[in-house]
């Protein structure tokens, strides 16, 4: 009774990470410096420079690191993991320590192996169309005129920030907002900020990103 | 070929109902006296953060997540579990007689679910067990516990001292078994909570890999 809701809100999870796909590539330290707002042409530019680029892009993958942090925690809880992407529709998201976690998006399935015990789920459902539009939406750049959100750009020393925020109230109840961080001169992600209706926080940095190189099937097999 | 439905239908009915009837009878243990007038479970007494993995197992549903346990006082802890992605599915604070929801997923915002997970961790986090009887056996020294209609036997590892099971019972029927992997008083690596009248499990493993400052 309790699996769909929770699948459901996993997916839709994952479909709020999958606009970050919008491919990543390289690293750069954290650089926190004031934000300010793009200006009409200059995010014009950014939108179409990343979306014409991102076009190019095949297969992704990268490390993560995952950091989420409440404010009743003396600790933030992080967790490890690995992503692999091919468009048009194939995404496997592995969480590898502090314990095995995986979820792979295939064939209109998802296949979950958690600690060992797997299952799978049909996903011929309106979310899962959703999923789809957007791993292949962020994947070729289209993710920026996303209908489900208002984007707004803004530009610090480093990075280009792309910040998505819910039109619905719906979407609203899971999500505030979201924030790619585009470092300068990339057209891709090297991290993403969400923060939750409840403010609680979860940051993923992406790191050691390879794009166009071959991934192995084995990947998207649990 | 009726009466001898309708008669294996009665048998049938009886042994379920003997069977949901029986009440929990420790096996094998032996009366000892105890000059001691309490036990406690001190497995979420520390204030520092405790962070698990945890996978339910409800009905036929699996529900894998991470769940932190917080002790905000003596009295009262701070409950929350999140989805592997991070996002918070339930938040709550919980003492033995007051119950605080701070936040619930609107997918989750159920009065079942709510209850269900009140109620598991209202016996999960209760700290002080006043005795009634001891036992022992083998293994363990057993106390059993009893209020009103609750009863919680607890075995503690002879050798180590360590609370290794409560048994939860109600009205004598066996609810809910907890069981904890520890090396320390005030930390359960791993613990298991299993519904006895209800096909619910709970699987936590400690989560070392946290951030360090």
């Amino acid at each position: 009774m309790l699996l769909l809701p929770l699948i459901q809100l996993q997916i839709q999870r994952k479909m709020i990470k999958n606009i970050a796909f919008g491919a990543f590539l390289l690293i750069s330290g954290l650089f926190f410096a004031q934000n300010t707002a793009m200006s009409g042409a200059e995010a014009k530019a950014f939108v179409s420079k990343v979306s014409s680029e991102t076009k190019e892009i095949k297969t992704l993958q990268s490390d993560f690191t995952q950091t989420k942090k409440m404010d009743f925690l003396d600790k933030n809880i992080v967790t490890y993991g690995k992503m692999s992407l091919q468009t048009p529709n194939m995404l496997s998201w592995k969480y590898t320590k502090p314990y095995q976690y995986s979820i792979v998006f295939k064939n209109n399935k998802i296949f979950i192996n958690d600690q060992g015990k797997k299952s799978s789920v049909d996903a011929k459902s309106k979310t899962f169309e959703k999923i789809n539009k957007l791993i292949v939406g962020s994947s070729n750049g289209t993710m920026f005129s996303d209908p489900e959100f208002t984007v707004t750009y803004f530009k610090s020393g480093n990075y280009n920030i792309a910040k998505f925020v819910p039109k619905t109230s719906q979407l609203l109840k899971y999500i505030k907002q979201i924030e790619l961080y585009f470092p300068k001169n990339q057209s891709t992600v090297s991290q993403v900020n969400m923060t939750e209706a409840s403010g609680d926080t979860t940051n993923i940095v992406f790191k050691n990103t390879k794009i166009n190189a071959s991934i192995p099937a084995s990947e998207f097999s649990l | 070929m009726l009466r001898f439905l309708r008669l294996s239908l009665v048998y049938s009915l009886m042994s379920i109902g003997v069977l949901s009837c029986k009440s929990y009878q420790l096996t094998d243990v032996q009366p000892i006296s105890e000059s001691k007038k309490t036990v406690e479970n001190l497995y979420f007494s520390s204030a520092e953060d405790y962070v698990y993995k945890c996978q339910m197992d409800i009905y036929k549903n699996h529900v894998s997540g991470i769940l932190i346990i917080k002790k905000l006082s003596e009295t009262t802890h701070r409950v929350a579990l999140t989805s592997d992605f991070g996002n918070k599915l339930i938040d709550f604070e919980i003492s033995q007689d007051d119950f605080k929801l701070n936040y619930v997923l609107p997918d989750l915002d159920k009065k079942v679910v709510i209850n269900f997970l009140k109620n598991d961790f209202r016996e999960l986090l209760k700290k002080q067990y006043p005795i009634n009887e001891s036992f022992e056996n083998k293994d363990a020294r057993i106390y059993l516990s009893k209020n009103d209609h609750k009863g919680y036997y607890l075995f503690f590892n002879k050798e180590s001292g360590l609370l290794k099971k409560i048994i939860y019972t109600r009205n004598n029927k066996e609810k809910i078994d907890f069981t904890f992997e520890a090396k320390k008083h005030i930390f359960a690596d791993s613990l298991n909570l299993q519904h006895k009248d209800f096909r619910i499990n709970i699987k936590l493993v400690q989560i070392t890999e946290t951030e360090s400052d």
